[in-house]
């Protein structure tokens, strides 16, 4: 397969672009609402487990269901469920402290799936789209937790999010444009020699150590706003890399690449703002990878294999509700450690000289 | 006593608001990856078997040689 070094013009990349504006959306009111209902300290860290829980893990039924019947537009019913639980908070109609937190999460649910099954579809096998889809999450991540600080209405969060109703719309269109039998056929990252089985489990596994390393990174010199931002936007930057850089140079040579190349500057830059982030850049590469391994072997069910990123993450964090790793030596050991595993695994799972299709 | 009285409504705010929603969300969080396992099951099983149903091209070889008919039994090789 010829590779597109011109992303631009990468075929249906628009759709890349229209949920990453759509997931930013999302994130912005999920955080917003997110980081409000934080303030009340008994909800302190049991509040952010449970929306990690439902927006995460739910995403590999909803994208089953949205596999198999795909006449059913999540996008829209996502925007609607985010709506219905910003305006529910913001009038205090619901019973229960975790009820409109628990909307949003479905709403969130709803849009990536859409996304996921949007962009992995139109793609063509290439990774770029669903790279530059999941990129949009951290810049609104940020965003939502700015926003919030300030005296912003949630009535204009609201606004902002029925402003994604167009832009589903027109990327439905693209999703019907490409609605085979098998639309993700292109999609042959994978070693063939390998079980289905023992690649799903490895990928997962890898998307869970990325998920416990994301939090564990050695970042010291984050200390004010500014730098908050800066990291943020490093770690939506370099996901989008690690997708278009896949479609450039190839999926194993980036993956083995971006994840030795990390752990120098992570480890010596955690009081160097600027080295540690080319460590976040390229750590953060590997998330589209890991998709676009586990969509080659689920290649009829975009959604399913979606879900279970999604899924790794959230079991990829859940030690961090309950220790943390405060000595540094032994955190820079257990990064080595599990990155070496990492590649390890990428090495033996991803096919030599892939191209994508 | 007033510390006392304290100290349970806060627990009773805590087991209301926050235990509760706790325990159902891990509960659900198990079932969905344990229903998600076995869906995935399902369909790597689909695909295994869609492998086996595949159509193969089917060439005719040369007939008036020995090989074709001795080696293979038919006059076709699978390619």
């Amino acid at each position: 397969m010829r590779r597109e070094i011109n992303i631009f013009k990468s075929k249906n990349i628009v759709t890349g672009y229209l949920y990453f504006y759509i997931h930013f959306v999302t994130e912005v009111a999920c955080f917003f609402i997110m980081s409000r209902i934080i303030g009340n300290s008994v909800f302190l860290w049991i509040a952010p487990f449970i929306y990690d829980a439902l927006a995460f893990v739910p995403q590999s039924l909803i994208g089953y269901i949205s596999d198999k019947y795909p006449k059913i537009n999540f996008g829209i019913f996502g925007t609607l469920l985010l709506v219905i639980g910003l305006v529910t908070y913001s009038l205090n109609l619901l019973p229960g402290s975790f009820t409109e937190i628990i909307i949003m999460c479905l709403g969130n649910c709803c849009l990536h799936i859409s996304g996921a099954e949007v962009t992995l579809r139109s793609s063509n096998g290439k990774l770029s789209h669903s790279a530059i889809f999941v990129s949009g999450g951290s810049f609104g991540v940020i965003t939502g937790k700015l926003l919030s600080r300030t005296t912003i209405s949630f009535w204009i969060v609201a606004v902002l999010c029925l402003t994604m109703i167009p832009f589903t719309l027109l990327a439905e269109y693209y999703r019907k444009e490409n609605n085979e039998e098998e639309p993700c056929a292109n999609f042959n990252y994978h070693n063939d020699k390998i079980k289905p089985e023992l690649i799903v489990f490895l990928s997962v596994l890898i998307v869970i150590v990325r998920g416990y390393m994301g939090y564990g990174l050695p970042t010291s010199w984050n200390k004010t706003t500014f730098q908050t931002i800066m990291l943020f936007c490093t770690m939506g930057l370099g996901k989008a890399m690690g997708g278009i850089l896949s479609d450039i140079f190839g999926m194993r040579k980036v993956a083995i690449v971006s994840m030795i190349m990390a752990l120098p500057f992570l480890l010596v830059g955690d009081n160097l703002m600027i080295v540690s982030l080319i460590g976040v850049l390229l750590f953060s590469m590997t998330m589209s990878i890991t998709l676009g391994l586990l969509v080659s072997v689920l290649k009829k069910t975009p959604g399913l294999a979606f879900g279970y990123t999604t899924i790794g993450l959230f079991l990829g964090t859940v030690p961090i509700f309950f220790f943390k790793v405060t000595d540094m030596l032994t955190n820079c050991l257990i990064i080595i450690l599990l990155t070496i595993v990492c590649v390890i695994i990428a090495s033996i799972i991803i096919r030599k000289g892939d191209e994508g299709g | 006593m007033k510390v006392d009285k304290i100290k349970l409504i806060i627990n009773d705010n805590i087991i209301n608001n926050s235990f509760i929603p706790l325990i159902i969300t891990v509960i659900t969080v198990v079932l969905i990856i344990i229903i998600t396992i076995l869906l995935t099951k399902k369909e790597l099983r689909k695909k295994k078997k869609n492998k086996k149903n595949k159509i193969y091209i089917i060439t005719p070889i040369n007939y008036n040689t020995n090989i074709s008919k001795s080696r293979y039994g038919c006059s076709y090789v699978i390619i």
